[in-house]
Protein backbone atom coordinates (compact mmCIF):
# COMPACT_ATOMS: atom_id res chain seq x y z
CA UNK A 1 0.00 0.00 0.00
CA UNK A 2 1.46 3.29 -1.09
CA UNK A 3 0.62 6.10 1.26
CA UNK A 4 2.33 9.39 1.92
CA UNK A 5 2.74 11.09 5.26
CA UNK A 6 -0.02 13.66 4.68
CA UNK A 7 -2.60 11.01 3.78
CA UNK A 8 -1.57 8.86 6.71
CA UNK A 9 -1.96 11.70 9.20
CA UNK A 10 -5.37 12.60 7.74
CA UNK A 11 -6.65 9.05 8.00
CA UNK A 12 -5.18 8.48 11.43
CA UNK A 13 -6.67 11.75 12.71
CA UNK A 14 -10.12 10.91 11.31
CA UNK A 15 -9.97 7.42 12.82
CA UNK A 16 -9.04 8.73 16.27
CA UNK A 17 -11.67 11.45 16.17
CA UNK A 18 -14.37 9.08 14.96
CA UNK A 19 -13.41 6.49 17.53
CA UNK A 20 -13.48 9.08 20.30
CA UNK A 21 -16.95 10.27 19.30
CA UNK A 22 -18.19 6.69 19.07
CA UNK A 23 -16.84 5.82 22.50
CA UNK A 24 -18.33 9.00 23.98
CA UNK A 25 -21.77 8.24 22.54
CA UNK A 26 -21.54 4.68 23.76
CA UNK A 27 -20.60 5.84 27.25
CA UNK A 28 -23.07 8.68 27.70
CA UNK A 29 -26.16 7.91 25.63
CA UNK A 30 -27.81 5.56 28.15
CA UNK A 31 -27.69 8.34 30.72
CA UNK A 32 -29.07 10.97 28.38
CA UNK A 33 -31.93 8.71 27.42
CA UNK A 34 -32.95 8.18 31.04
CA UNK A 35 -35.17 10.51 32.96
CA UNK A 36 -34.58 11.11 36.65
CA UNK A 37 -33.53 7.86 38.27
CA UNK A 38 -34.89 8.67 41.69
CA UNK A 39 -36.64 5.66 43.15
CA UNK A 40 -40.33 5.77 42.25
CA UNK A 41 -42.75 6.77 44.98
CA UNK A 42 -44.16 3.79 46.84
CA UNK A 43 -40.81 2.03 47.33
CA UNK A 44 -38.91 1.65 50.58
CA UNK A 45 -36.18 4.11 49.58
CA UNK A 46 -36.87 7.49 51.15
CA UNK A 47 -37.61 10.42 48.86
CA UNK A 48 -37.55 13.59 50.89
CA UNK A 49 -39.82 16.58 50.60
CA UNK A 50 -40.21 19.91 52.40
CA UNK A 51 -43.30 22.02 52.95
CA UNK A 52 -43.37 25.64 54.08
CA UNK A 53 -46.69 26.83 55.48
CA UNK A 54 -46.67 30.60 54.98
CA UNK A 55 -49.91 30.96 56.96
CA UNK A 56 -48.07 29.79 60.07
CA UNK A 57 -44.72 31.58 59.78
CA UNK A 58 -44.37 34.23 62.51
CA UNK A 59 -41.06 35.65 61.27
CA UNK A 60 -39.08 34.98 64.45
CA UNK A 61 -36.03 34.00 62.38
CA UNK A 62 -35.10 31.11 64.68
CA UNK A 63 -34.82 28.89 61.61
CA UNK A 64 -32.22 31.17 60.02
CA UNK A 65 -30.26 31.33 63.27
CA UNK A 66 -30.34 27.54 63.74
CA UNK A 67 -29.29 26.96 60.13
CA UNK A 68 -26.33 29.25 60.54
CA UNK A 69 -25.19 27.56 63.74
CA UNK A 70 -25.81 24.00 62.58
CA UNK A 71 -24.05 24.43 59.25
CA UNK A 72 -21.45 27.06 60.19
CA UNK A 73 -22.76 29.48 57.57
CA UNK A 74 -20.71 32.71 57.35
CA UNK A 75 -22.30 35.90 58.65
CA UNK A 76 -23.10 37.53 55.32
CA UNK A 77 -24.51 34.38 53.67
CA UNK A 78 -27.75 32.46 54.08
CA UNK A 79 -28.77 28.92 53.29
CA UNK A 80 -32.28 29.83 54.34
CA UNK A 81 -33.84 33.22 54.94
CA UNK A 82 -37.20 34.77 55.72
CA UNK A 83 -38.78 37.50 53.61
CA UNK A 84 -41.39 39.95 54.88
CA UNK A 85 -43.96 41.03 52.30
CA UNK A 86 -45.93 44.22 52.90
CA UNK A 87 -48.54 45.24 50.33
CA UNK A 88 -49.69 48.83 50.78
CA UNK A 89 -53.11 50.24 49.88
CA UNK A 90 -51.81 51.53 46.55
CA UNK A 91 -50.77 48.02 45.57
CA UNK A 92 -47.02 48.53 45.99
CA UNK A 93 -45.17 45.48 47.29
CA UNK A 94 -42.38 46.02 49.82
CA UNK A 95 -40.10 43.06 50.51
CA UNK A 96 -37.40 43.09 53.16
CA UNK A 97 -35.24 40.56 54.93
CA UNK A 98 -32.88 42.31 57.38
CA UNK A 99 -29.95 39.94 58.00
CA UNK A 100 -32.06 37.25 56.37
CA UNK A 101 -34.43 37.52 59.32
CA UNK A 102 -31.71 35.99 61.52
CA UNK A 103 -32.42 38.38 64.40
CA UNK A 104 -36.14 38.67 63.86
CA UNK A 105 -37.88 41.60 62.21
CA UNK A 106 -38.06 45.17 63.53
CA UNK A 107 -41.37 47.06 63.26
CA UNK A 108 -42.05 48.02 59.65
CA UNK A 109 -40.71 51.29 58.24
CA UNK A 110 -43.18 51.33 55.36
CA UNK A 111 -45.62 54.20 55.94
CA UNK A 112 -49.30 54.08 55.17
CA UNK A 113 -52.01 51.50 55.41
CA UNK A 114 -50.95 47.91 54.95
CA UNK A 115 -53.39 45.92 52.86
CA UNK A 116 -51.70 42.58 53.14
CA UNK A 117 -48.68 41.33 55.12
CA UNK A 118 -47.02 37.97 55.57
CA UNK A 119 -43.70 36.18 55.96
CA UNK A 120 -42.26 33.72 53.45
CA UNK A 121 -39.32 31.51 54.44
CA UNK A 122 -37.08 30.61 51.51
CA UNK A 123 -34.50 27.88 51.01
CA UNK A 124 -33.11 25.63 48.30
CA UNK A 125 -35.97 23.94 46.48
CA UNK A 126 -34.00 20.74 45.81
CA UNK A 127 -35.44 20.56 42.33
CA UNK A 128 -36.01 17.21 40.68
CA UNK A 129 -34.55 18.78 37.51
CA UNK A 130 -31.97 21.21 38.90
CA UNK A 131 -30.26 23.73 36.63
CA UNK A 132 -27.35 24.04 39.04
CA UNK A 133 -26.38 20.40 38.66
CA UNK A 134 -26.57 20.48 34.88
CA UNK A 135 -24.29 23.48 34.52
CA UNK A 136 -21.53 22.34 36.91
CA UNK A 137 -18.48 21.81 34.71
CA UNK A 138 -16.67 19.51 37.15
CA UNK A 139 -19.45 17.33 38.55
CA UNK A 140 -19.15 18.89 41.99
CA UNK A 141 -22.88 19.28 42.54
CA UNK A 142 -25.26 16.39 42.27
CA UNK A 143 -28.54 14.85 43.36
CA UNK A 144 -28.27 12.27 46.13
CA UNK A 145 -30.25 9.02 45.86
CA UNK A 146 -32.85 10.57 48.22
CA UNK A 147 -33.38 13.58 45.97
CA UNK A 148 -31.26 16.06 47.94
CA UNK A 149 -29.13 18.45 45.86
CA UNK A 150 -25.65 18.57 47.39
CA UNK A 151 -22.27 20.18 46.74
CA UNK A 152 -18.98 18.26 46.84
CA UNK A 153 -16.76 20.81 48.57
CA UNK A 154 -13.59 18.88 47.80
CA UNK A 155 -14.32 18.95 44.08
CA UNK A 156 -15.93 22.37 43.58
CA UNK A 157 -13.72 24.92 41.82
CA UNK A 158 -15.89 27.90 42.81
CA UNK A 159 -16.69 29.02 39.26
CA UNK A 160 -20.18 30.28 40.30
CA UNK A 161 -21.98 28.85 37.27
CA UNK A 162 -24.43 27.14 39.60
CA UNK A 163 -24.99 30.37 41.54
CA UNK A 164 -25.99 32.06 38.31
CA UNK A 165 -28.08 29.14 37.12
CA UNK A 166 -30.26 28.82 40.24
CA UNK A 167 -33.50 30.69 39.56
CA UNK A 168 -34.25 30.90 43.27
CA UNK A 169 -31.03 32.56 44.46
CA UNK A 170 -30.48 29.69 46.86
CA UNK A 171 -26.75 29.32 46.23
CA UNK A 172 -23.76 31.44 47.17
CA UNK A 173 -19.99 31.22 47.15
CA UNK A 174 -18.83 30.52 50.68
CA UNK A 175 -16.30 33.29 51.45
CA UNK A 176 -14.36 31.00 53.79
CA UNK A 177 -14.22 27.80 51.73
CA UNK A 178 -14.34 29.57 48.34
CA UNK A 179 -16.74 26.93 47.06
CA UNK A 180 -20.44 26.87 46.21
CA UNK A 181 -22.64 26.47 49.26
CA UNK A 182 -26.34 25.84 49.74
CA UNK A 183 -29.01 24.25 51.88
CA UNK A 184 -28.56 20.48 52.22
CA UNK A 185 -31.84 19.89 54.06
CA UNK A 186 -29.36 19.08 56.84
CA UNK A 187 -28.41 15.82 55.10
CA UNK A 188 -26.15 14.90 58.05
CA UNK A 189 -29.10 15.18 60.45
CA UNK A 190 -31.63 13.50 58.21
CA UNK A 191 -29.41 10.45 57.73
CA UNK A 192 -29.31 10.15 61.54
CA UNK A 193 -33.10 10.18 61.75
CA UNK A 194 -33.38 13.81 62.85
CA UNK A 195 -35.23 16.63 61.14
CA UNK A 196 -33.38 19.59 59.58
CA UNK A 197 -32.35 22.18 62.19
CA UNK A 198 -34.78 24.82 60.85
CA UNK A 199 -37.68 22.36 61.12
CA UNK A 200 -36.69 21.41 64.67
CA UNK A 201 -36.59 24.93 66.05
CA UNK A 202 -39.57 26.42 64.19
CA UNK A 203 -41.95 27.33 67.04
CA UNK A 204 -44.95 27.70 64.72
CA UNK A 205 -44.45 24.44 62.83
CA UNK A 206 -44.36 26.42 59.61
CA UNK A 207 -41.67 24.15 58.22
CA UNK A 208 -42.28 20.47 57.70
CA UNK A 209 -39.90 17.83 56.43
CA UNK A 210 -40.58 14.22 55.66
CA UNK A 211 -40.28 11.14 53.54
CA UNK A 212 -42.79 11.15 50.70
CA UNK A 213 -42.75 7.34 50.70
CA UNK A 214 -43.86 7.19 54.32
CA UNK A 215 -47.66 7.17 54.62
CA UNK A 216 -47.36 8.53 58.19
CA UNK A 217 -45.28 11.49 57.07
CA UNK A 218 -46.80 14.88 57.96
CA UNK A 219 -46.26 15.88 54.34
CA UNK A 220 -48.78 13.38 53.01
CA UNK A 221 -51.58 14.99 55.02
CA UNK A 222 -50.55 18.45 53.82
CA UNK A 223 -50.50 17.39 50.18
CA UNK A 224 -53.91 15.77 50.58
CA UNK A 225 -55.70 18.49 52.51
CA UNK A 226 -54.02 21.77 51.55
CA UNK A 227 -53.61 23.75 48.36
CA UNK A 228 -49.90 23.40 47.78
CA UNK A 229 -47.83 25.22 45.19
CA UNK A 230 -44.17 25.63 44.28
CA UNK A 231 -42.13 28.71 43.41
CA UNK A 232 -41.80 29.50 39.68
CA UNK A 233 -43.46 26.29 38.44
CA UNK A 234 -43.27 27.53 34.84
CA UNK A 235 -39.48 27.06 34.80
CA UNK A 236 -39.90 23.30 34.84
CA UNK A 237 -37.35 22.61 37.58
CA UNK A 238 -39.92 20.60 39.55
CA UNK A 239 -39.01 21.87 43.05
CA UNK A 240 -39.38 19.47 45.96
CA UNK A 241 -39.95 22.33 48.38
CA UNK A 242 -43.64 23.19 48.36
CA UNK A 243 -45.50 26.13 49.83
CA UNK A 244 -48.91 26.36 51.45
CA UNK A 245 -50.60 29.74 50.98
CA UNK A 246 -48.27 31.11 48.33
CA UNK A 247 -49.41 34.62 47.41
CA UNK A 248 -49.14 36.04 43.92
CA UNK A 249 -46.55 38.65 44.97
CA UNK A 250 -44.00 35.99 45.94
CA UNK A 251 -41.29 35.26 43.41
CA UNK B 1 10.84 -2.38 7.26
CA UNK B 2 12.91 0.74 6.82
CA UNK B 3 10.12 2.60 5.00
CA UNK B 4 7.68 2.05 7.95
CA UNK B 5 10.01 3.33 10.63
CA UNK B 6 8.30 6.68 10.77
CA UNK B 7 4.94 4.95 11.33
CA UNK B 8 6.44 2.96 14.17
CA UNK B 9 7.79 6.13 15.74
CA UNK B 10 4.41 7.77 15.49
CA UNK B 11 2.68 4.75 17.00
CA UNK B 12 5.10 4.74 19.92
CA UNK B 13 4.46 8.45 20.51
CA UNK B 14 0.68 7.94 20.40
CA UNK B 15 0.82 4.98 22.78
CA UNK B 16 3.03 6.89 25.20
CA UNK B 17 0.76 9.95 25.03
CA UNK B 18 -2.31 7.81 25.72
CA UNK B 19 -0.61 6.02 28.57
CA UNK B 20 0.44 9.36 30.01
CA UNK B 21 -3.09 10.70 29.68
CA UNK B 22 -4.59 7.64 31.39
CA UNK B 23 -2.01 7.83 34.18
CA UNK B 24 -2.60 11.53 34.85
CA UNK B 25 -6.38 11.07 34.61
CA UNK B 26 -6.40 8.21 37.12
CA UNK B 27 -4.25 10.27 39.43
CA UNK B 28 -6.45 13.38 39.22
CA UNK B 29 -9.92 11.81 39.31
CA UNK B 30 -10.95 10.45 42.72
CA UNK B 31 -11.58 6.70 42.68
CA UNK B 32 -15.24 6.94 43.74
CA UNK B 33 -16.06 9.52 41.08
CA UNK B 34 -18.53 8.15 38.57
CA UNK B 35 -22.09 7.66 37.48
CA UNK B 36 -24.40 6.70 40.35
CA UNK B 37 -27.73 7.02 38.55
CA UNK B 38 -29.02 9.49 36.04
CA UNK B 39 -26.13 10.97 34.07
CA UNK B 40 -27.54 14.48 34.17
CA UNK B 41 -27.81 14.67 37.93
CA UNK B 42 -25.98 11.77 39.56
CA UNK B 43 -22.45 11.95 38.21
CA UNK B 44 -20.47 12.59 41.38
CA UNK B 45 -17.86 11.46 43.87
CA UNK B 46 -19.55 8.86 46.07
CA UNK B 47 -17.28 9.62 49.02
CA UNK B 48 -18.76 13.13 49.13
CA UNK B 49 -22.03 11.63 50.40
CA UNK B 50 -20.23 9.93 53.28
CA UNK B 51 -18.46 13.20 54.10
CA UNK B 52 -21.82 14.97 54.21
CA UNK B 53 -23.25 12.30 56.52
CA UNK B 54 -20.32 12.55 58.92
CA UNK B 55 -20.81 16.25 59.71
CA UNK B 56 -21.43 16.53 63.49
CA UNK B 57 -24.91 17.44 64.69
CA UNK B 58 -25.20 20.65 66.71
CA UNK B 59 -28.93 20.83 67.43
CA UNK B 60 -29.67 17.45 68.96
CA UNK B 61 -33.42 17.42 69.43
CA UNK B 62 -35.90 17.53 72.27
CA UNK B 63 -35.73 13.80 72.94
CA UNK B 64 -32.04 14.12 73.74
CA UNK B 65 -32.82 16.85 76.30
CA UNK B 66 -35.59 14.71 77.80
CA UNK B 67 -33.11 11.88 78.40
CA UNK B 68 -31.82 13.82 81.42
CA UNK B 69 -34.37 16.57 82.05
CA UNK B 70 -37.84 15.66 83.22
CA UNK B 71 -39.10 19.14 82.33
CA UNK B 72 -40.41 18.02 78.99
CA UNK B 73 -42.57 15.28 80.46
CA UNK B 74 -44.24 17.19 83.26
CA UNK B 75 -44.22 20.87 82.48
CA UNK B 76 -44.08 21.29 78.77
CA UNK B 77 -47.09 19.13 78.04
CA UNK B 78 -49.52 22.02 78.50
CA UNK B 79 -49.83 25.51 77.19
CA UNK B 80 -49.00 27.14 73.90
CA UNK B 81 -45.34 26.22 74.08
CA UNK B 82 -45.90 22.48 74.40
CA UNK B 83 -44.83 21.69 70.85
CA UNK B 84 -41.79 23.94 70.80
CA UNK B 85 -38.36 22.31 70.88
CA UNK B 86 -36.17 23.08 73.89
CA UNK B 87 -33.39 24.34 71.63
CA UNK B 88 -35.63 26.99 70.09
CA UNK B 89 -35.31 29.15 73.22
CA UNK B 90 -32.39 27.58 75.08
CA UNK B 91 -30.02 27.33 72.12
CA UNK B 92 -28.20 24.30 70.78
CA UNK B 93 -27.36 21.36 72.98
CA UNK B 94 -24.08 20.12 71.48
CA UNK B 95 -21.58 21.53 73.98
CA UNK B 96 -23.78 20.73 77.01
CA UNK B 97 -24.43 17.16 75.90
CA UNK B 98 -20.72 16.51 75.44
CA UNK B 99 -19.83 17.99 78.80
CA UNK B 100 -22.63 18.66 81.25
CA UNK B 101 -20.43 21.06 83.17
CA UNK B 102 -20.84 23.46 80.25
CA UNK B 103 -24.13 25.14 81.03
CA UNK B 104 -26.65 26.08 78.39
CA UNK B 105 -26.71 29.88 78.54
CA UNK B 106 -30.02 31.21 79.86
CA UNK B 107 -31.46 34.03 77.83
CA UNK B 108 -34.05 35.67 80.07
CA UNK B 109 -34.26 38.82 78.03
CA UNK B 110 -37.35 40.58 76.85
CA UNK B 111 -35.99 40.45 73.31
CA UNK B 112 -36.13 36.67 73.17
CA UNK B 113 -39.86 36.67 73.94
CA UNK B 114 -40.55 39.62 71.67
CA UNK B 115 -39.02 37.86 68.69
CA UNK B 116 -42.23 35.89 68.51
CA UNK B 117 -44.63 38.07 70.47
CA UNK B 118 -43.98 41.63 69.34
CA UNK B 119 -46.79 42.91 67.17
CA UNK B 120 -46.21 42.62 63.44
CA UNK B 121 -48.80 43.00 60.69
CA UNK B 122 -47.21 40.01 58.99
CA UNK B 123 -47.71 37.77 61.99
CA UNK B 124 -50.73 35.42 62.12
CA UNK B 125 -53.47 36.67 64.45
CA UNK B 126 -53.54 33.52 66.55
CA UNK B 127 -50.11 34.34 68.02
CA UNK B 128 -50.41 36.50 71.18
CA UNK B 129 -48.70 39.79 70.34
CA UNK B 130 -47.74 42.89 72.29
CA UNK B 131 -47.81 46.26 70.57
CA UNK B 132 -46.79 48.43 73.53
CA UNK B 133 -45.08 46.93 76.55
CA UNK B 134 -46.25 49.62 78.99
CA UNK B 135 -49.83 49.33 77.79
CA UNK B 136 -49.57 45.55 78.18
CA UNK B 137 -48.55 45.86 81.83
CA UNK B 138 -51.19 48.46 82.61
CA UNK B 139 -53.88 46.34 81.02
CA UNK B 140 -52.63 43.23 82.80
CA UNK B 141 -52.69 44.96 86.19
CA UNK B 142 -56.15 46.33 85.58
CA UNK B 143 -57.55 42.96 84.56
CA UNK B 144 -55.33 40.76 86.66
CA UNK B 145 -56.98 41.37 90.06
CA UNK B 146 -60.59 40.73 90.97
CA UNK B 147 -60.18 40.47 94.72
CA UNK B 148 -61.27 43.90 96.25
CA UNK B 149 -58.58 43.71 98.90
CA UNK B 150 -55.88 43.11 96.30
CA UNK B 151 -57.33 45.87 94.08
CA UNK B 152 -57.13 48.45 96.87
CA UNK B 153 -53.55 47.37 97.64
CA UNK B 154 -52.73 47.71 93.97
CA UNK B 155 -54.25 51.21 93.73
CA UNK B 156 -52.28 52.28 96.76
CA UNK B 157 -49.16 50.76 95.30
CA UNK B 158 -49.60 52.55 91.97
CA UNK B 159 -50.50 55.90 93.59
CA UNK B 160 -47.28 55.75 95.61
CA UNK B 161 -45.24 55.52 92.43
CA UNK B 162 -44.13 58.86 91.02
CA UNK B 163 -44.29 57.63 87.47
CA UNK B 164 -45.42 54.49 85.76
CA UNK B 165 -41.95 54.07 84.30
CA UNK B 166 -40.75 53.51 87.85
CA UNK B 167 -42.82 50.38 87.91
CA UNK B 168 -41.71 49.13 84.50
CA UNK B 169 -38.13 49.78 85.51
CA UNK B 170 -38.50 47.15 88.15
CA UNK B 171 -40.55 44.92 85.95
CA UNK B 172 -38.34 44.19 83.01
CA UNK B 173 -38.91 40.53 82.22
CA UNK B 174 -41.81 38.61 80.74
CA UNK B 175 -40.89 35.60 82.85
CA UNK B 176 -41.57 37.59 86.03
CA UNK B 177 -45.26 36.99 85.37
CA UNK B 178 -45.41 34.34 82.67
CA UNK B 179 -44.14 30.80 83.00
CA UNK B 180 -42.26 30.31 79.73
CA UNK B 181 -42.71 26.53 79.89
CA UNK B 182 -46.45 26.69 80.33
CA UNK B 183 -47.65 30.15 79.31
CA UNK B 184 -51.20 31.14 79.87
CA UNK B 185 -52.80 33.47 82.35
CA UNK B 186 -49.97 34.86 84.45
CA UNK B 187 -50.05 34.21 88.17
CA UNK B 188 -49.50 37.70 89.48
CA UNK B 189 -50.12 38.58 93.11
CA UNK B 190 -49.51 41.75 95.08
CA UNK B 191 -46.86 40.11 97.28
CA UNK B 192 -45.21 38.91 94.07
CA UNK B 193 -45.13 42.46 92.67
CA UNK B 194 -43.85 43.89 95.96
CA UNK B 195 -41.16 41.26 96.10
CA UNK B 196 -39.91 42.18 92.63
CA UNK B 197 -40.12 45.95 93.02
CA UNK B 198 -38.57 46.03 96.50
CA UNK B 199 -35.93 43.44 95.63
Amino acid sequence: MDIDRRQFLKQAGCTLLGGGVFISIGQFSPGIAKASQLPPLGTSTPVYGFVVNTFKCIGCGKCVEACKIENHVPVSCFRTWVERYLVTADGAVHVDSPDGGCNGFPPRDVPGIIKKAYFVPKLCNHCARPNCVQVCPVGATYVSPEGVVLVDEQHCVGCSYCVQACPYGARFINPVKKTADKCTWCYHRVKRGLTPACVLVCPAKARLFGNLNDPDSPLIKIFTKERVNVLKPDLGNEPRTSYVGLAEEVR
Amino acid sequence: MGRYRYILRLCIIIVLAMAGFIAVRSFLIPPSFGLHGDYKYMYYRADALKEQESIPVVYQGTEKCADCHEMRKYVMIRGGHADIACETCHGFLQAHSEDTKIRVPKDLSLQLCLRCHQYQESRPDNIPQIQDFNLHIKWSLKHGFSNPEELSMLNEFISNMKEFSEFTRYYPLCIDCHNPHAPGNPKVTIPHILKITRG
